[in-house]
């Protein structure tokens, strides 16, 4: 409890320390009219630095005069991006753990494409983001949105498929030996010793698949024009309108839309440690 | 002459004081959970004291707190006539743990070297001592090879090596032959005695073997279950210097008995 | 992305015995590379077969084709991305590890940069591209350098906090036992104990930097950038061409990234070492 405390308040420290951090570097900008540490004269102004807190009270404005506020139009955004990442990102679990269970049965299969995985992860996918946007929507079968989730899955895909075989991996082996000695089938054994043991690995993974998945619909989203979701509202407002303060407050909910399906994750994870181990996360 | 010896040569002058050792009424507590009873000891310079204790009973917390590495609850420690806080900042002990605790990614040369780096020797010495100490534990072939490639009892050399390396005027030691095989426990148990002999130095030391604490001590300290607290120290009056003979020595067998017969009293309560 | 053992290399298992060197290695390559082969075979047959149009797959012939004939203009965008992600990378670790060194001084701060890295590390931090573009301009290499930086800070940050306190208590005692001073406690024990976390971090990081480089000229970049060619490549139907593009960059992903590993192997010798000379 006591170390929880401590966090909490030590977390709140550099909240707070970030909040300085960036109206301090305002500050800066202001009194000497250029961005640091690559100045760029005539940039400094107060429109491009914002306080935090006009941040905050944009969401609550009128935006583009209509009536409808920022806060308004950004959740129904939100909600285009959620559909994307929520889609994706169920595909990409069911591909990762299904990946992850087959090299963790097949060391030939883990030994033939492992390292595609791998190497995977060093190719630079999001830029495929445009030919995928594109190649889906030349697809009439497939909704519009179909090739932001796609992104989504691919950035799941990964950790997951790392995050099950590694859990799969962490079974004890006398657990195994003495299921065996039951006559166990592997089905039994996979659902009965395997994937209980996996479970703290794949929701570790499940977290950082489900923030990977926002980073995909939202690169995937300002790839494709007209696409919508937070990702076409930050194009829009960073490239077409140039209103500052709804670029940063868009941004802002981007940070909060990532924090959200962290957390969707995170009390799925508590609930199941509940429910089958009574083991409080 | 090397850095170090000077002020090794000038705190095993001043140990002659009032014992290596002294500990009074010297108890922990972890948390509500007593871990070590009220003790006293000192140990004599020059002395050889071994604790013999059932499992958890407090033997590596007392080495510890010798260490000054835990605080004691409750009582004093001086170590060489000072607070056991400035034995440690003065380098007065080596310690060899119950983990060989070596460094990967320094070669077992470079493992034994360690003090020595740290209390600032020049590097010639440094590896002109580290070279005699492998030598001492038959490990000089394998200088240049990395902790991981050695077996658990060849790494515990290693450990007392780097122990010995700044010939510290008291030993601290947890079951330093633990991971050895009988033979190479009874070689190393002779080497330890061919160095105290050479050194002078003091030892505490920690054993679960019986024969073992026998044959190396001038004294057996016995200690109780969990909270410990010293049951009897029994002294060894066996001839010197320990040789093989020793091992045979009816005197051997009876002391053997005797410490056997008190440990016995301390887990019956 | 907390731990290196969260990583892509990490995973791809220990490195063959050096005893057993070429041998071993390449029997170990034989599986993967068949299967890339026969991947790439099934791809140019069913495309061909199926008359899949380019618009969804373009065949891998005409993309190699694409990748020679192009090369010059396509190095020299992958270039233009490229030293944008290397400078980031730099700037990004660097600041990375040396907020980690100072974070780590300072027991709260310690405790609480952690969290918080993760979070701050976990969210699309590329959606501040837009906010670089708007500070130093859409046409200035600092736009990307600053997104790219920004991705790799808190990956290294938090796996140099996280390394840094990984030593085990053992080995802080022995060390304590010398009354070793501070600054030997971090150049013997801590900042070794840390490598390998950093440079597990440093992997990600690699892979990172070029992805947030060109998807920060995704949001606007110079006209010469590998962003930019993707994008109205695509605009202009020619499918093949974006597709050589990616290739070209992923070349350079994982360049980066083999260079990352070769460091590492020359940080960490002892961690090549073949285990098992025991007597
Ligand atoms: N850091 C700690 N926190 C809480 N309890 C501890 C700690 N260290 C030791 N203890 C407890 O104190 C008691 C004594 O431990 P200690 O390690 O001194 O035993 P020991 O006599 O060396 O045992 P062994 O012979 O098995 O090495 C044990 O019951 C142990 O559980
Ligand atoms: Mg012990």
């Amino acid at each position: 409890m006591r170390q929880g405390a401590r966090r909490a308040i030590g977390v709140t420290g550099v909240l707070a320390a970030l909040v300085l951090l960036w109206e301090g570097y305002r500050a800066l900008a202001l009194a000497t009219g250029a961005t640091w540490p690559i100045a760029v004269r005539g940039t400094g102004n107060a429109q491009q630095f914002p306080h935090v807190w006009d941040i905050v009270l944009a969401y609550g404005r009128p935006y583009r005069g209509a009536g409808e506020t920022l806060g308004a139009f950004l959740v129904g955004e939100a909600g285009a991006t959620l559909r994307e990442v929520a889609v994706g990102f169920a595909l990409g679990v069911v591909i990762g753990f299904a990946l992850g269970t087959l090299f963790a049965h097949s060391r030939l299969a883990e030994r033939a494409l492992m390292p595609w995985v791998v190497v995977s992860q060093t190719v630079p996918f999001l830029a495929f983001a445009p030919i995928l946007v594109v190649a889906t929507g030349s697809i009439d079968a497939l909704p519009d949105w179909s090739g932001v989730a796609l992104l989504s899955t691919y950035l799941v895909v990964f950790p997951m498929t790392v995050g099950t075989l590694r859990g799969l991996r962490s079974a004890p082996a006398s657990g195994e030996e003495l299921l065996r000695s039951y006559g166990a089938s592997a089905w039994t054994r996979l659902w009965r010793l395997r994937v209980p043991a996996a479970v703290p690995q794949l929701f570790a993974a499940a977290k950082v698949g489900a923030t990977a998945a926002v980073v995909g619909a939202i690169v995937g989203e300002l790839s494709a024009p007209g696409a919508g979701g937070i990702g076409g509202a930050l194009f829009d407002f960073g490239r077409v309108s140039n209103n500052a303060l709804q670029l940063f407050a868009t941004a802002l909910a981007a940070g909060l839309l990532g924090i959200a399906a962290y957390t969707v994750v995170a009390l799925a994870e508590r609930a199941v440690l509940r429910r089958f181990t009574g083991v409080r996360a | 002459m090397s850095a170090g010896e000077p002020a090794l040569a000038a705190s095993r002058a001043d140990a002659g004081v009032g014992g290596v050792v002294a500990l009074r009424g010297v108890s922990k507590d972890y948390g509500a959970t007593p871990a070590l009873a009220p003790v006293s000891l000192d140990v004599a310079p020059g002395a050889f004291v071994s604790l013999l204790g059932p499992s958890g009973c407090g033997k590596s917390t007392l080495l510890r707190i010798v260490a000054d590495l835990v605080e004691p609850s409750a009582g004093s420690v001086t170590v060489a006539g000072r607070p056991a806080r400035e034995a440690r900042e003065r380098r007065d002990y080596g310690m060899v743990f119950q983990a060989a605790t070596l460094f990967d990614w320094r070669t077992i040369r470079r493992n034994v070297e360690l003090p020595l780096e740290v209390m600032g020797w020049r590097a010639a010495e440094r590896r002109a001592r580290a070279q005699r100490m492998l030598e001492l534990v038959d490990l000089a072939d394998v200088a240049d090879l990395r902790p991981p490639q050695l077996s658990g009892g060849m790494q515990q050399r290693v450990a007392i090596a780097r122990a010995l390396a700044f010939e510290p005027a008291l030993l601290l030691m947890d079951e330093p032959f633990g991971a050895l095989d009988e033979l190479t426990r009874e070689r190393m148990q002779d080497g330890l005695l061919a160095i105290r002999a050479r050194t002078g130095t003091t030892v505490l030391f920690v054993t679960h073997s019986i024969p073992e604490a026998v044959f190396l001590s001038s004294s057996v300290v016995v200690m109780s279950a969990r909270p410990g607290r010293v049951l009897a120290e029994i002294p060894v009056d066996l001839p010197e210097p320990r040789t093989e003979d020793t091992r045979e020595d009816p005197r051997f067998f009876q002391l053997v008995t005797e410490v056997r017969e008190t440990l016995r009293r301390g887990v019956r309560p | 992305m907390t731990t290196p053992a969260a990583t892509p290399a990490a995973v791809a298992g220990a490195a063959p015995a050096p005893g057993a060197g070429l041998v071993r290695r390449s029997a170990g390559a034989a599986a993967p590379l068949a299967l890339g082969l026969g991947v790439l075979v099934v791809w140019e047959v069913a495309v061909r077969a199926l008359g899949i149009r380019p618009i969804l797959l373009p065949p891998p012939s005409a993309i190699a084709a694409a990748v020679v004939q192009d090369l010059p203009r396509l190095a020299g965008a992958t270039w233009v991305t490229g030293r944008s992600a290397l400078l980031g990378f730099a700037i990004g670790a660097g600041g990375g590890f040396l907020a980690g060194l100072a974070a780590s001084r300072w027991r709260p701060l310690r405790e609480a940069v952690v969290p918080v890295g993760v979070v701050l590390g976990s969210l699309p931090i590329v959606a501040t591209a837009p906010i670089f573009n708007l500070w130093f301009g859409a046409l200035s290499i600092w736009s990307k350098v600053a997104v790219v930086a920004l991705v790799v800070f808190f990956p290294v940050l938090v796996n140099t906090v996280a390394g840094l306190a990984s030593a085990p208590a053992s080995s802080q005692e022995l060390l304590r036992s010398y009354a070793a001073p501070g600054r030997t406690v971090l150049t013997a024990l801590q900042i070794p104990s840390a490598l390998p976390f950093v440079f597990g971090a440093l992997r990600v990081a690699a892979a990172l930097s070029v992805i947030a480089a060109v998807v920060a000229e995704f949001f606007g970049g110079f006209r010469d950038s590998a962003g930019f060619f993707i994008k109205t490549l695509m605009a202009n139907a020619d499918y093949t061409g974006a597709w050589a593009t990616v290739v070209a960059l992923s070349a350079f992903g994982l360049a980066l990234f083999g260079a990352v590993a070769l460091a590492e192997r020359v940080a960490m010798p002892w961690r090549r070492d073949d285990r098992g000379v025991r007597t």
